[in-house]
């Protein structure tokens, strides 16, 4: 945890970037310029208004809710890789949670040439996983990537997705007693369309 | 037409007059049907869903009822071996502690660069700095495949075929 610098560490040198300038000049320089800032910062006659530095600074980015969805057809080196980016996370002090995605099976038949006959017939498991971030700093996510697109194994995919609700069902077994109720309402909404027709046919 | 009047003859009992009942109290039942399937929706809502189980996680559940049958004795190892593989256990931990040095350090490097950048460009305008700190929303359509060990062929000739999903449906 201690090899990577904190980049709240390196936030208060982007703050102060007059202190960077400062230490470019000379020191007579330097002492000129901050006794003139003196004279000017507290003066209650002045300006009548004192503002403590560092409230109107802008604001650092974050993205929310996003995704990297990882699919392979080898799962093993699948998860070592999403082994590897929860170890860098955790170094780099970002709150991420690896997901586990059912894998998507699809049956792959080669045709032979100018025909429909099948000429070989594979079943094979597309594995997937999903590294998912609730908010993060857009300088942070984009030296994650960096690192995430150099230690890419052969064989993997990735893409940035943002948090959706309905890929998020794919995960759960659907309950009946929901299914039921939802058919229910449908009927419902069915009738009273079906009576409001009849009430314009009349 | 004609067969309906033909069953009115032949019924005993005489037909009901139609009730014409208020639309607004046909209104309130919906709507009372409709709060109670609501109510059960949220009920249902608030209990924790079941997951779908994951593939990879769950051949060792059926290898533990089989783990008596394959089970087999560990071999002893001689002294010889048992120094080479601690000796080899040594190098392999220096080795993985050098590339997480490594990583580290470009991690480093990259944060070190890219805030000294931000605080140049700051000096340069603040209208610049402000968008660069912003958020992207372009990167969500970003996507990369891993390498591959030899390149794409040349006028390679794909074979006909199709992908059909076969995923198992709960």
């Amino acid at each position: 945890m201690g090899h990577v610098i904190k980049f709240s560490e390196l936030a208060k040198a982007l703050r102060t970037a007059s202190a960077e300038f400062n230490r470019r000049l000379c020191k007579q320089c330097q002492n000129n310029i901050t006794q003139q800032r003196r004279w000017f910062s507290t003066g209650p006659k002045l300006f009548g208004v004192w503002e403590p530095d560092g409230l109107d600074e802008p604001k650092f980015g974050k993205y929310t809710k996003i995704d990297i969805r990882m699919n392979g057809y080898d799962y093993v080196v699948l998860e070592s890789f999403s082994k590897f980016m929860k170890s860098v996370s955790t170094t780099m002090d970002l709150d991420m949670k690896v997901v586990a995605i059912p894998p998507r099976t699809s049956s792959i038949k080669t045709f032979f040439e100018n025909s429909t006959k099948v000429k070989e017939n594979f079943s094979l498991k597309r594995y997937e996983r999903k590294l998912r971030f609730d908010t993060i700093l857009c300088t942070k996510f984009t030296i994650f990537l960096d690192v995430l697109r150099h230690n890419l194994p052969a064989g993997v995919d990735f893409e940035l997705k943002s948090f959706s609700k309905e890929e998020e069902e794919f995960r759960f077994i659907p309950s009946e007693e929901k299914l039921s109720l939802l058919a229910r309402l449908a009927s419902l909404e069915k009738e009273k369309l079906e009576r409001e027709r009849r009430k314009d046919k009349f | 037409m004609a067969l309906s009047s033909f069953k009115q003859c032949n019924s005993a009992m005489p037909m009901k007059r139609k009730v014409k009942i208020d639309p607004r109290i046909i209104l309130e039942r919906e709507q009372k049907k409709k709060k109670k399937i609501e109510n059960e929706l949220m009920k249902l809502e608030r209990l924790e869903r079941t997951l779908k189980p994951v593939d990879e996680f769950d051949s060792q559940r059926r290898l533990k009822r089989v783990a008596s049958e394959r089970t087999r004795e560990n071999t002893e190892l001689t002294r010889e071996e048992k120094l080479k593989r601690f000796h080899l256990e040594k190098k392999w931990c220096v080795y993985s502690y050098k590339q997480y040095k490594a990583v580290c350090g470009q991690i480093n490097q990259a944060t070190k660069f890219a805030a000294e950048a931000l605080a140049e460009l700051r000096k340069e305008s603040e209208e610049l700095y402000v968008q660069a700190i912003q958020e992207d929303p372009s990167i969500l359509s970003y996507s990369k495949s891993g390498p591959t060990e030899t390149p794409p062929i040349k006028n390679y000739q794909f074979p006909d075929g199709e992908y059909n999903e076969v995923t198992k449906v709960w």
